[in-house]
């Protein structure tokens, strides 16, 4: 009889497989193992350098054109196949029309610039960090952005539509700050109408809304301050807060009022204890209903469970946003950061983001302080940063004289 | 000698389903999976061809495998690691089959190392004694006392887990 316990477990492993590989993923690790078999062997036990060799991965799903990072002057990018998609390595998405010209100014995490030349661009920007800046450029406009789906058609004049989030908008001496469901042309502020990229963008805004983007505070990125042109207008915030800013008075035609610039209203939910709707989630998500635990942890506020359940789902933006906005609370400071740069890292190609949240995890006191120790030194050897790498790879062996990483760790230091 | 990109295109995916047999739900994973693909690669340079490459792999792939057991290098079976099953399952199945899956794997990390493989390849990956004897380079009689002995273990752990009372009445 105590055979069937074992038939009926069996019978259940042998269905089970490992999860699913990305191609990308796949095609990395095969071209570190045929690389690594033309060097000489050695203990791999001792000293996986290959974790510490990966070549950078750029990696992105479907686009058309190649955009490349740093400093570089500008270059002109012709959208060639109609909608285009694409991916900024910064987690930034953009959608164009058929002939929009966009010109990539700089794209590092800390100052993403872009111009619009001519056609009409959809931006998806995720929530910035204190000290980041997403700023697009247009013939007569210069917007500047907050965390946002907003989308800019250029023609004879500059239209900015704002499908979620806020942007403010120079133009000239004037300055508009336009909320969800706004738009300013070339009349002034008024309701959002239809553009060619309309109904992508109310996608967006859909799925914004799902991830309970604009119910936080948002971080207010620094400005720069043009109080020499425009003193009674510019919007100057020299440093990051967590307030919404008022909008700019305007007495241009159609200016928005301070009235139209209403936060963004949660969805109501039934008033049920926390602590038993944070057992529902974790329940839902043992049992694999990651949509109901996602939907939620997404009404509740459950940032870490929001986060695992996206992760489950495959949508690794999405989780990686829930695990970053988790490591604002102090319990889940520290897994909430690891989680976040696993994926930034191994999913969304973000080494840079990924090095910037480890951070977080490597805290004396935080659980995860080995493994995002470990997770550092690879990371800033692959970015090639080797003071970086060093000085993990002491903190490490200070910590963990004895862990899996203290041999590599020892190599690093030329020990 | 055997193109080796061709051959670790051809085998990464039963490699990756080797490990993940062997070593249960991890986050090692595919840090694994690299250093078995690693060994292979570097292996093939003197590969004469006296078995097949499949077994050839499958023996590298078990001896870093067990490596990486040994160093219990691994982090505890969480239950979301496991990956989820077929999407037909209700959702009372997904959580028993998750949660047996974590049974097997905490019964497998009471066993010897050499008996726990000895189990996989026989019990999960269905090869015979016969069949596991050559991939381990053992005899089949040795291989057969251990399974035996491997399969007691595990059943007496699953009958007292806890986890799975739900599975049957008495017994």
């Amino acid at each position: 009889m105590s055979r069937s316990i074992l038939d009926e477990v069996l019978a259940a492993a042998r269905d089970d497989m490992p999860p699913r590989l990305d191609p990308v993923r796949a095609r990395q690790m095969i071209d570190v193992a045929v690389t690594s078999g033309q060097t000489t062997s050695g203990d791999l036990s001792r000293f996986a350098w290959w974790r510490f060799a990966l070549p950078a991965v750029v990696a992105v799903a479907v686009i058309v054109l190649v955009i490349s990072l740093g400093r570089r002057d500008h270059e002109p990018i012709a959208a060639a196949i109609p909608p285009t998609e694409l991916a900024l390595p910064t987690g930034d998405r953009i959608v164009t029309t058929p002939g929009a010209v966009i010109d990539v100014v700089s794209a590092t995490r800390e100052r993403r610039t872009l111009r619009v030349g001519s056609g009409t661009a959809l931006f998806d920007v995720p929530r910035l960090a204190a000290g980041e800046q997403f700023v697009v450029h247009t013939p007569d406009s210069e917007v500047t952005v907050v965390g946002t789906v907003f989308s800019v058609q250029v023609d004879t004049s500059t239209t900015v539509r704002v499908y979620e989030g806020h942007v403010r908008v120079r133009r000239g001496d004037l300055a508009f700050e336009l909320s969800t469901g706004q738009q300013l042309d070339r009349s002034g502020v008024g309701t959002i109408a239809a553009d060619p990229l309309f109904e992508r963008g109310m996608a967006l805004m859909r799925a914004r809304l799902a991830t309970r983007e604009s119910v936080r505070d948002d971080v207010v990125a620094s400005v720069p301050a043009r109080v020499d042109r425009t003193p009674d207008r510019a919007i100057v915030d020299p440093a990051p807060s967590r307030k919404r800013t008022a909008p700019v008075p305007d007495s241009s035609p159609g200016a928005g009022s301070v009235d139209d610039h209403r936060p963004f209203e949660p969805l109501t939910e039934p008033q049920l204890s926390e602590g038993a709707d944070r057992k529902r989630a974790l329940a839902l998500l043992a049992a694999g209903d990651f949509v109901a635990a996602r939907d939620l942890a997404i009404a509740r506020g459950f940032d870490l469970i929001e986060g695992d359940a996206h992760r489950a789902l495959g949508a690794h933006r999405d989780a990686a946003r829930a695990y970053e906005r988790a490591i604002t609370r102090r319990d889940d400071a520290c897994i909430a950061a690891l989680l976040a740069a696993r994926i930034h890292n191994e999913k969304l190609a973000a080494p840079e983001r990924a090095l910037t949240l480890l951070a977080s995890a490597i805290d004396p006191t935080c659980p995860t302080r080995e493994r995002a120790l470990a997770l550092t030194i690879r990371i800033a050897t692959q970015l090639k940063k080797p003071e970086h790498g060093r000085e993990a790879a002491q903190r490490y062996l200070e910590s963990f004289p004895s862990g899996d990483h203290a041999g590599a760790a020892r190599s690093l230091l030329g020990r | 000698m055997p193109n080796v990109d061709d051959v670790l295109v051809a085998l990464l995916p039963r490699i990756r389903r080797w490990v993940h047999r062997i070593l249960g739900p991890t986050n090692a994973l595919d840090d694994v999976t690299q250093d078995a693909l690693i060994e292979i690669a570097r292996a093939l340079k003197g590969f004469r061809g006296d078995s097949a490459v499949e077994t050839f792999a499958y023996r590298i792939t078990i001896r870093v495998a067990s490596k990486a057991l040994r160093r219990r290098c691994l982090d505890a079976v969480s239950l979301e690691l496991v990956p989820p099953p077929p999407d037909h399952i209700d959702p009372e199945s997904r959580l028993a089959h998750r949660e047996m899956i974590r049974a097997l794997y905490r019964a497998l990390d009471a066993l010897p190392t050499k008996r726990r493989v000895t189990f996989v390849l026989c019990e999960l990956e269905g090869m015979t004694p016969t069949e596991a004897a050559i991939v381990l380079g053992e005899g089949a009689a040795t291989v057969r006392s251990r399974l035996r002995r491997a399969r007691d273990v595990v059943t007496a752990a699953l009958t007292k887990d806890a986890n799975l009372a739900w599975l049957g009445g008495p017994r």
